[in-house]
Parts: structure tokens; sequence; C-alpha cells
């Protein structure tokens, strides 16, 4: 099947599914209901004496209610998939899949709320008045740059994390791919010179990860549709006024001063990751010839890599991943967010930053023994990450002074672990009773 | 790699191309904030021209840029006008000033400005202007930190 066809499957499966379940998440309770009377307890008179606990001291919601354990996925619709701005309606079918994803993943309680807002100030605002009905917020598919000051200002002023997945969960598996790609073919960070192609949420949160795991900020060279970043760029002064961010990673990165179109900084790179325009013809095979001996290229755009891997790895690239889990080295978020925000949960974080990543990162990639060309990253199916890089970053953000909560590395592994496989088996629980129903229309056999 | 001091110096002839990139940008990122000074196509040329006749007329025009391992970083040009009517008599008025984003947060704005303070108290100027776009909020920022405020208004609309 081509995969034309096979998207058009996908596109009516999810279409007649959506008739069928009318959702995808709904809330499920978790204490006894032996008879009407245990509501005294769980409810008014017995729970004003919980309240006023919780008000005496408001940590303790993280302990008396199950906001330890519940995030709200964020979106104002503006950048929904390749969709663009749908708005917050129509991007919610992507958030709830988000949720669904988080709570099978990760057994977190994931709360999707698609929020109609038009500046960003509004959003802000909104976020800030939701924190006391959670433990974090994920912020997702939020047009460039204003998820830039969005997570920037969360970030400064919650007591909870906020992660915009799009920027961080991307950057973060992307360190966690390269890292092992740099080990098979024998290179060393410090030394290591790395091309981001495209200046958008990911590269730019990229960036930053790289210079947070060690990597030369002057060995990194950003580019654009416009070509290689540079101080003396002609729109600087725009950047500077409209994109910040894009503005001091263009004055912090490529100690050669590089200029002129993308492809010039192709020449003698050690790695290019590509988070740019769909291809397969984005990048050239010739660009590819100019890098070093061994290269290591992530074309990580989205449904079509921006050159097919077998094209690549012609023109002499060793490493080629995608976003795609058809070809080998799928740079996938779905291996960080899960595992990400159990940890943060676990450890009742107050925040999240690039050192508890670069944690998460090298948990990812140590995770896969003896990494090979073909072989940098885990695959989804791979159970026990999930745990594994909860514990490194429930750990790490205990080191960092960001817990509410501290444990043992072992004991975050453990008791992450459990809420996982316990997750797991009620969902099995649940569709051998049927109680989620079969499939529609004779599908639920597998083909 | 550390870098070297930055110089101030006067503008020399040999200077003139690579200022006048300087004040195209300036004056391109007027066009960013106001379509009314959206950019030309022989504004090099005049950039060119209205920086020659700076060096010749140096009674009536400063200009100063400065300078890094050879590359100029900074760029400013002042008019010495007289005033009709008021006193005092003569007025400095910054009328480009432009630093590139290299240049910036290093005190070359700031050199720049102190070497034109010291050569307008050496002329016995009192009053110094800036002219700039009202919608510039950059250049408004820039100036009422160095404790300039606002004197005359230009209002203007296009034709149909």
């Amino acid at each position: 099947m081509d995969d034309t066809t096979r998207t058009e499957e996908y596109n009516q499966k999810a279409i007649r599914y959506s008739e069928f379940y009318k959702g995808k998440v709904q809330i499920v309770s978790k204490v006894p209901v032996r008879h009407l009377q245990d509501f005294s307890v769980w409810y008014t008179p017995g729970v004003a004496a919980v309240s006023r606990k919780i008000a005496e001291n408001t940590d303790l919601s993280f302990e008396l209610t199950g906001r330890w354990n519940s995030i709200a996925i964020l979106t104002d619709g503006t950048r929904v998939l390749g969709l663009g701005n749908i708005g917050p309606e129509a991007a919610m079918p992507v958030m709830e899949g988000k949720s669904l994803i988080f709570n099978f993943l990760g057994a977190v309680n994931a709360v999707p709320i698609p929020i109609r807002t038009k500046t960003k100030d509004e959003f802000i605002t909104v976020a800030k008045a939701l924190e006391p009905s959670f433990g974090g917020f994920n912020l997702e598919d939020i047009e460039s740059p204003k998820c830039f000051f969005v997570l920037e200002s969360l970030q400064k002023t919650l007591s909870i994390p906020a992660w915009h997945d799009d920027q961080l969960g991307t950057a973060c598996i992307t360190l966690a791919g390269l890292i092992n790609a740099l080990r098979v073919t024998g290179r060393k960070i410090a030394d290591s010179k790395i091309v981001l192609l495209g200046s958008g949420a990911a590269n730019i949160a990229a960036a930053h990860l790289l210079f947070a795991a060690g990597f030369k900020e002057g060995n990194i060279v950003m580019a654009d549709s416009k070509g290689v970043l540079e101080p003396e760029r002609e729109d600087m002064d725009s950047l500077m006024l409209n994109n910040p961010w894009k503005y001091q990673l263009a004055m912090r990165t490529n100690s050669e001063r590089l200029k002129g179109p993308a492809e010039v900084a192709f020449k003698g790179a050690d790695v290019v990751i590509s988070a740019s325009k769909p291809g397969p013809d984005t990048i050239k095979k010739d660009w590819i010839k100019t890098m070093n001996n061994d290269s290591i290229l992530f074309a990580l755009a989205n449904p079509v890599p921006e050159i097919w891997p077998e094209a690549a790895k012609e023109a002499g690239a060793k490493i080629v991943a995608t976003g795609r889990g058809d070809f080998p080295n799928q740079v996938n978020n779905s291996l960080v967010f899960p595992g990400v925000f159990r940890g943060v949960l676990d450890a009742r974080a107050k925040g999240v930053n690039f050192d508890i990543m670069v944690a998460a990162s090298y948990e990812i990639a140590n995770f896969v023994k003896d990494p090979s060309q073909d072989r940098i990253v885990p695959t989804m199916e791979e159970w026990e990450l999930y745990p594994r890089v909860a514990s490194a970053v429930a750990s790490k953000t205990v080191e960092m002074g960001l817990a509410r909560k501290a444990n043992s590395r072992e004991g975050f592994f453990k008791n992450a672990q459990e809420m996982i496989e316990t997750n797991r088996k009620m969902y099995i629980r649940l569709m051998d009773e049927k109680i989620i129903k079969e499939l529609p229309g004779g599908d639920n056999v597998e083909k | 790699m550390s870098k070297s001091e930055i110089k101030i110096r006067e503008l020399k002839d040999t200077d003139i191309s690579v200022a006048a990139d300087l004040m195209l940008r300036l004056k391109k990122l007027n066009g960013e904030f106001d379509s009314i000074f959206n950019v030309s196509d022989g504004a090099k040329a005049e950039a060119e021209q209205i920086l020659m006749n700076t060096l010749k007329d140096k009674a009536k025009h400063l200009a100063y840029v400065s300078e890094r391992d050879g590359k100029i970083l900074g760029l400013i040009v002042i008019n010495l006008i007289h005033r009709c009517y008021y006193e005092p008599e003569m007025e400095a008025r910054i009328v480009d000033f432009y630093i590139m984003p290299e240049g910036r947060r290093t005190g070359t704005g700031k050199g720049l400005v102190d070497r034109t303070y010291k050569e307008l108290k050496a002329r016995n100027v009192k009053l110094i202007t800036a002219e700039f776009p009202a919608l510039n909020p950059i250049a408004m920022k820039f100036y009422k930190g160095l404790g300039f405020r606002e004197i005359v208004g230009i209002y203007g609309k296009m034709l149909e």
C-alpha cells in the first residue's frame, strides 16, 4: 500500500471511530463507592476537613487531591499539526490524542484544554489562572514566536513545570539521538560541528539544549528559509523586535560567521538537524556530499522528511534519523513527554529546566544498548523506557532543588513503573470486559 | 577568542560605503515600523552622497564611527543647525545613529554619544536633539534613556 492510500485509510478510520466513540478520554473515579453514604466522606460534610487543611497549606493540594498527577494540555489552536491556525475547537481531537498517549504511556491524567485566546498575554493570564488545579502544563501547537513568549513567561512565574512539547520534547529526543549518533561515529560533543536547519520552535529549543549539554555555541550554525543566521543579516533588526530568541541565537552561534544560503553551512559539518520544510527535495544530495565523512542527518519534517533516508545515505550520510516510524531511528516526542511528566509529577516539581532535559536525553540514549547506525533511539514499545526516564527526571529535579517530594532514584523508578503497569492493566481489563467498546464495524481484529 | 577593544574615531572617506550600509539598515528598520519610511531604490547612492557632504563641511556636520578589529560597528551623524527665533542659537541634531547587532550591549553606543558630547562641548553647542520616526519605539526608549524629551512634533499623511 502506498503512503497516500495508507494515509487516506487512517483518515477515514479516524472520522468513523470519532463518530462512534465521541471523544477519546473520560474521567473515571478512583475511590470505592459502596453505597451513597460514602459520599459523606468523598463529598460534604467530610470533604470540608480536607479543604480546611489545604487552605492552611496549599502545597497539601499535591497530597490530598489528584493535583499531583494532573496536567493541562493547553493550546490556542494556532498551529495544529500541519494544519495551521484552525482554532481551539478543531484542536480538540489532537489534544485528546495527546491526552491518551500521556495516560497510556505515562499514567498521567492529562486534561485537554483548548482555549479561545487572541494575544500571548491573554493566553498567559488563562494559564496562570488554571495553575491551582494542576501539577504541570503541557503547551501544545501554539504558533511561533508566541510559543516562546508564553513558555518563558510561564516558566518564570509558575510554581509547576511548564513544557512546550513542540519545543522541548522534540529537542530532548533530538539530543538523545544525537548523543548515540556521536557515539556510533566516534565523535566528541565539544568538537562536533552542528547545523540546525530550520529555526522554528523545535530547533530554537534544540540550540539551547545543545548548549546545556556542552556543545560549543560557536560550532552551531542555524539557518532558516532566508539562509544562515548571522549578526549582519539584513533582517536582524526585524528579528530583534519580533523574534528575540532567534536574534539572540544569531549572536551566539556561528563563530565562523558563515553567510549565505543554508547549504553553505553543510560544508564540513558533522551533523545536520533539520526541522524544516517537508521534502523530499528540501535537502539536496549535493549538500550532504560536502559534509564531513560519516555524517549524521536528522531529517525531521513530517509527513515527508527533507530528503529520503536512502538518498541521504547514497550521498554519504552514515546515520539518518527521521520523524517517521517506517524508517530506522524515529525521533519521536512520545519517547520523551510521558516519562518526563511522570518524573516531574512524582517529584512534585516546581519547574523544569534544560539541565533536567539533558538528564532525560542521556537516560534515553543510555537505554539503547549497543547503539548502531540503525538504532540510536529506543522505540515506543520498550516499556521500561518510560519509568527509566521518569526516575532520571525526578532525581535531577530533586538535585536541582525543584522538587517538593524527594525519593531515591530506585524509589522513583519503582513508583513510576508500578503506576504505569497498573494503568496498563486497567486498560487491558476494560478492553477485555468490553467496557471500552470494541472498534466498530468488526475492525477490532488486528490485520 | 577575546574581543579587541572598541575604538571611536571620526568618519573617513574610505568608510563611506560601509557607513552608508549602516545608514540603510537604520532606514530599513524605520520602514519596519511605518510604511511611510519605505526605503527607495536609490537610497544607497543618496546615503553615500550625504556622508560625503558631511565630510566636506565639518563646520556643519559631525560624524563618528566605532570600530573593532578594523570593522565598523556603529555610526553617528550629527547636523549642526542654526536656530531662528530661539536661543541657544546652535542645535546639534542626531540624524543617523545605528549600531550593528554585534556591537550592541558592548558600550559602542555610549562611546559614540560621549565622543559627540565632548566635541559639542568644545564647540560650545548647548542643545542636542535627535530625529527619528514617531513609531520607532527602540529609538524613543534609547533617547529617553539619555535624558531627551519630546520637543517637536511633525505630523503627516499620504495624499490620495
